[in-house]
């Protein structure tokens, strides 16, 4: 199906919604003069006009709001607890669903667990009045960046993208199973392992044992969500699959899983082939005493005992065109491998123990090298369903409820979230799995009062131009002291988009036309 | 009133009482007004005081209520959500990981400069 046919698809599918847009609220539970109401002056900085930290912080969880508002459809408002704690070293924060519910009437599948939220849309009634949905708590003491733009300077943390991410899980990007017991709560099921399946048994998480679901819970690459929205939106999102493939010996012929380090050039399809060659001493700590053989080749290297950069370097100074790093435990997926260097010149990539054993039981005549195959998507299965991030060992309250980290370009619901995400602008294929799970999205156009902008509120592939319009529309109003003010923000605004090309000329002129007809 | 001693069906039995009585309302209504769904967010604040999220899937096990409809509720344990994480490399780089809400962060990005 090419891709033309994939977005008609989806949005067929996305369609027949009559809900309106979701009410999310952002409940302020802080005390005065802290967290959400520090009065610490600030800078109005990357198109947060706040004036305080602590007005600055609430923009930012309002603005997320309106994001989800838009994209999500339901009759019922979404309370979302939101708080500033000083939480621990490294900690920026936390967040989940307060209430599960099974059995309502609307719930699409029987004896299943739905988030609050949820369950309240297909309800289309509030099942717990008076209680938050959502929880939520940030760090007091991490400086986040708290501008909208995405201009993230480098060493902080984008607000927006760690709210849009945290939102995403309360809202229903998540299980409700303990992966490292197999258990799912209270025994019961919910809807986001409905369409958890492993590619190794061929089946569901809700087909499981409890012990088969641990097991799977550990299968790193085999698990993956078979929802037809997410899947049809990965086709539209995920770029192809750059696999470290071993050419020779045919004994072993085949794709291996690889990790990526901070130090050195990016292993590439140019840069990264040729024979493999076992570095000497094995953990490449010291001065490799074989280099007559490393040189001109990639040398396999243990991990352990020294540094990573100090293994490529040692293997760099030996002649090495490039270097794989074999792990020393049985953990998958490969590790990513830190440290810095800039006198290394030569790509290193890691495998894991059993791949870096099956290589180096090869030797000699081992060939490997990176591939791009178009035929195949980053980050999905050979089938283009989204992976699950199931890494072994279990990582608590990551594994099961985010897409893999081998997705690429990364996407918003990966258990790390760097610097490459804008989910001002994208929120890749998040809202096609909540849709798989029971959302109705809004397929319509983004709405300045009635006015219709005609600009998608969110497409098939998660851009969403519109919902932005929708929600800084709303900032733009909230700050503006007359019609006039609120005309020259959004004038602002439109300038950009059209600089960035998000939106054409005809879309900006409808965008002003409909902003003429609100304000104060 | 089995609820009385256990802490946290306490509060999700008074809060699905609640429910019952105004979800019918609640749900006839049009869209709420900003000055009502501030009066909303206020109850929320108000009731969130006397509210303890179980921490553990047993102790969320004992929040389970039936209403009559068939509806069932249950809160969600603090274990099941995230935390999410930060920790600087040798180089200065960024990683930002989770976990859930009582372990310590797990920084699997990271791996080790020096092993």
């Amino acid at each position: 199906m090419n891709k033309l046919a994939l977005t008609t698809a989806l949005s067929l599918a996305l369609a027949a919604t009559f809900a309106q847009a979701a009410e999310i609220v952002p409940v302020n539970f802080d005390d005065p003069g802290e967290g959400y109401n520090d009065p610490t002056p600030a800078l109005p900085v990357g198109g947060n006009p706040g004036t305080t930290i602590g007005e600055q912080r609430l923009i930012v969880a309002q603005f997320a709001a309106d994001l989800w508002g838009s994209v999500l459809q339901s009759d019922v408002p979404v309370f979302v607890g939101a708080q500033f704690n000083p939480l621990g070293a490294n900690v920026l924060g936390s967040a989940g669903a307060t209430f599960v519910f099974r059995n309502f009437p609307g719930a699409g599948v029987a004896n299943t667990w739905y988030s609050s939220a949820l369950a309240d849309a297909l309800a289309g009634e509030d099942l717990q009045p008076g209680f938050i949905d959502i929880n939520s708590q940030f760090s007091s003491d991490f400086t986040f960046y708290l501008g909208l733009d995405g201009n993230t300077p480098a060493g902080q943390v984008n607000f927006l993208d760690v709210v849009m991410h945290e939102f995403g899980h309360g809202l229903g990007f998540q299980n409700f199973e303990n992966e490292a017991a197999g258990t799912f709560l209270s025994g019961i099921p919910d809807i986001y392992s409905t369409f958890t399946f492993d590619n190794s048994t061929g089946k569901r998480w809700t087909q499981m044992t409890v012990a088969e679901r641990q097991a799977s819970a550990l299968n790193f690459g085999k698990v993956i969500f078979d929802g037809p929205s997410a899947v049809a939106g990965a086709a539209l999102t995920l770029g192809p699959r750059t696999a470290f493939r071993v050419v020779a010996p045919l004994a072993i012929a085949g794709d291996l899983e690889f990790g990526t380090a901070s130090f050195g050039p990016a292993a590439t399809p140019s840069n990264f082939a040729g024979m493999v060659v076992l570095a000497s001493p094995a953990n490449g700590c010291n001065t490799l005493d074989n280099p007559a053989a490393i040189a001109g080749n990639i040398a396999i290297i243990d991990r352990g005992t020294c540094a990573f950069a100090l293994k490529a370097a040692n293997a760099q100074a030996a002649g090495a065109s490039a270097v794989i790093i074999a792990n020393n435990t049985t953990a998958n997926p490969p590790p990513g491998l830190g440290g810095s260097d800039p006198t290394i010149a030569i790509p290193t990539v890691s495998v894991t123990q059993a791949d870096g054993a099956l290589l180096k039981g090869a030797l000699p005549g081992v060939q490997v090298g990176l591939v791009v195959d178009p035929s195949k998507l980053q980050g999905a299965d050979d089938a283009g369903r989204p992976r699950l991030f199931m890494p072994n060992p279990v990582q608590p309250g990551s594994s099961g409820s985010h897409y893999d980290s081998a997705m690429l370009p990364n996407a918003l619901m990966e258990p790390a979230i760097n610097a490459t995400l804008f989910s001002a602008f994208n929120i890749d294929i998040t809202p096609n799995l909540l849709h798989d799970t029971g959302w109705s999205l809004n397929n319509g156009n983004a709405k300045i009062g009635d006015c219709d902008t005609t600009i998608d509120v969110v497409d098939a592939a998660g851009i969403i131009v519109g919902a932005n319009v929708q929600a800084t529309s709303n900032l733009c109003l909230s700050k503006a002291s007359n019609r006039g003010s609120y005309q020259s923000c959004m004038d602002n605004y439109k300038d950009g988009l059209l600089a960035a090309g998000l939106i054409t000329g005809k879309q900006g002129g409808k965008m002003m036309s409909c902003a003429a007809k609100l304000g104060k | 009133m089995k609820y009385l001693t256990r802490p946290f069906g306490f509060v999700v039995a008074l809060a699905i009482a609640f429910a019952s009585m105004v979800s019918a309302v609640q749900a006839a209504k049009p869209s709420p007004t900003a000055k009502e769904l501030k009066a909303m967010a206020n109850q929320t604040r108000e009731n969130h005081r006397f509210f303890k999220q179980p921490e553990t899937m047993v102790q969320a096990a004992a929040t389970e209520v039936r209403m009559p409809d068939g509806t069932v509720a249950m809160a969600v344990p603090t274990e099941l959500w995230n935390n999410l994480s930060v920790e600087h490399d040798a180089s200065g780089k960024l990683h930002v990981l989770e976990s859930d809400g009582t372990h310590v962060p797990v920084v699997a990005e990271k791996e080790l400069d020096h092993e």
